[in-house]
């Protein structure tokens, strides 16, 4: 296709007008006069009329032709098995619960309060280290010392009570 | 509920992915698909939208899915023999404008281009693809624009360029068949 003209740009620009019967008089007749003699705007022209038309018109027809193009008997019995069997199945397990709010609350806190304990855990309790060995060794000795003093205890009150 | 959505929908559904796919086994597995998803996550509905828009959108998505599935593997449908007829109906159903140039020939050139206009809006990318035939099924601007949630500019913006590249088509098609049907010879 050689390149436009002058005379077809201005054509190709009314074209809208031309084919909706809006042109009148000279304007009409140059327009069907260049038509008639470029074959590239003749070309242009039935493309131009083939596809509005066709977009347009389609576009345009009433909306009953739905009743034409009716869903297959099949179809609709295969549809209705197929929701049927979705509805006997056990629903799959699915990580979608846990996005429910409440588990969004735990897991927050869980997520929060663990690093928290780590940071700030109190060590009161293993301030003083006890050897395993020394520990029991100095329970044994506090034991024979209650015992001792038990003893002087009962030794002092027999004393006493003979002294008596 | 959903047996009266079905019952509501069933025809526009089928019958908009039976001018998507031009093939009647696919668009009746689609429509399958549309409604099972619909019975899924109807309780999840929330009227945002319309559930007419709602339930269209579900459509396009299961084709558009459907399209890139067939395009990742290399699938090409062959337009099934009831869907070509299905056009020819309509195409004469459109008038012919002219009423001076009706002869025969004209006539049956005129069909020819028409035909072939739709065979090109079949081979159109998804993109354009989707919102021309809605326009051609009836839609809306507004109601298009709400199926593919886009702006109403937008969607005529599509159609204009969809529109633009069938008459780069045609006029291919005219320069390398040489055929003019207005010729008066």
């Amino acid at each position: 296709m050689k390149r436009k003209s002058r005379d077809c740009k201005k054509t190709e620009k009314l074209f809208e007008k031309y084919f909706s019967d809006e042109l009148q008089g000279s304007i009409k007749a140059e327009i069907e006069g260049h038509i008639s003699s470029c074959d590239d705007c003749r070309n242009r022209a039935l493309a131009y009329n083939t596809v509005e038309r066709t977009v347009e018109s389609a576009h345009l027809l009433p909306q009953d032709r739905y009743a034409e193009k009716e869903i297959p008997s099949h179809l609709k019995a295969k549809l209705f098995a197929n929701i049927e069997a979705i509805n006997s199945q056990t629903p799959p397990f699915s990580l979608k619960i846990f996005l429910r709010p409440a588990y969004i609350a735990i897991a927050t806190a869980v997520i929060l309060i663990i690093p928290l304990r780590i940071i700030k855990k109190p060590n009161k309790g293993i301030t003083k280290y006890y050897d395993s060995n020394n520990f029991i060794a100095d329970a044994i000795a506090q034991a024979r010392s209650i015992n001792d003093t038990e003893r002087i205890t009962a030794k002092t009150s027999d004393i006493i009570g003979i002294a008596k | 509920m959903f047996e009266e959505v079905f019952e509501k929908y069933n025809k526009k559904i089928f019958s908009l992915l039976l001018s998507l796919t031009k093939n009647t086994e696919e668009a009746e597995d689609l429509t399958q698909e549309t409604f099972v998803k619909c019975y899924k996550k109807l309780d999840r509905f929330r009227e945002e939208s319309k559930l007419y828009t709602w339930l269209h959108r579900i459509a396009i998505n299961c084709w558009k899915n459907k399209v890139r599935y067939n395009n990742r593997r290399g699938i090409y449908k062959e337009d099934s023999l009831d869907a070509m007829q299905d056009d020819s109906v309509e195409g004469d159903k459109i008038k012919i404008r002219n009423t001076e140039d009706v002869s025969a020939e004209n006539v049956l050139k005129d069909l020819e281009l028409q035909r072939f206009v739709k065979k090109c809006i079949h081979a159109l990318p998804p993109k354009y693809k989707a919102p021309i035939v809605l326009y051609m099924e009836g839609y809306s601007i507004g109601e298009i624009s709400a199926i593919i949630k886009r702006r109403s500019g937008t969607v005529k913006s599509l159609i204009f360029r969809a529109k633009l590249k069938l008459k780069e088509e045609i006029i291919k098609y005219l320069d390398t068949t040489g055929q003019n049907p207005n010729a008066t010879d």
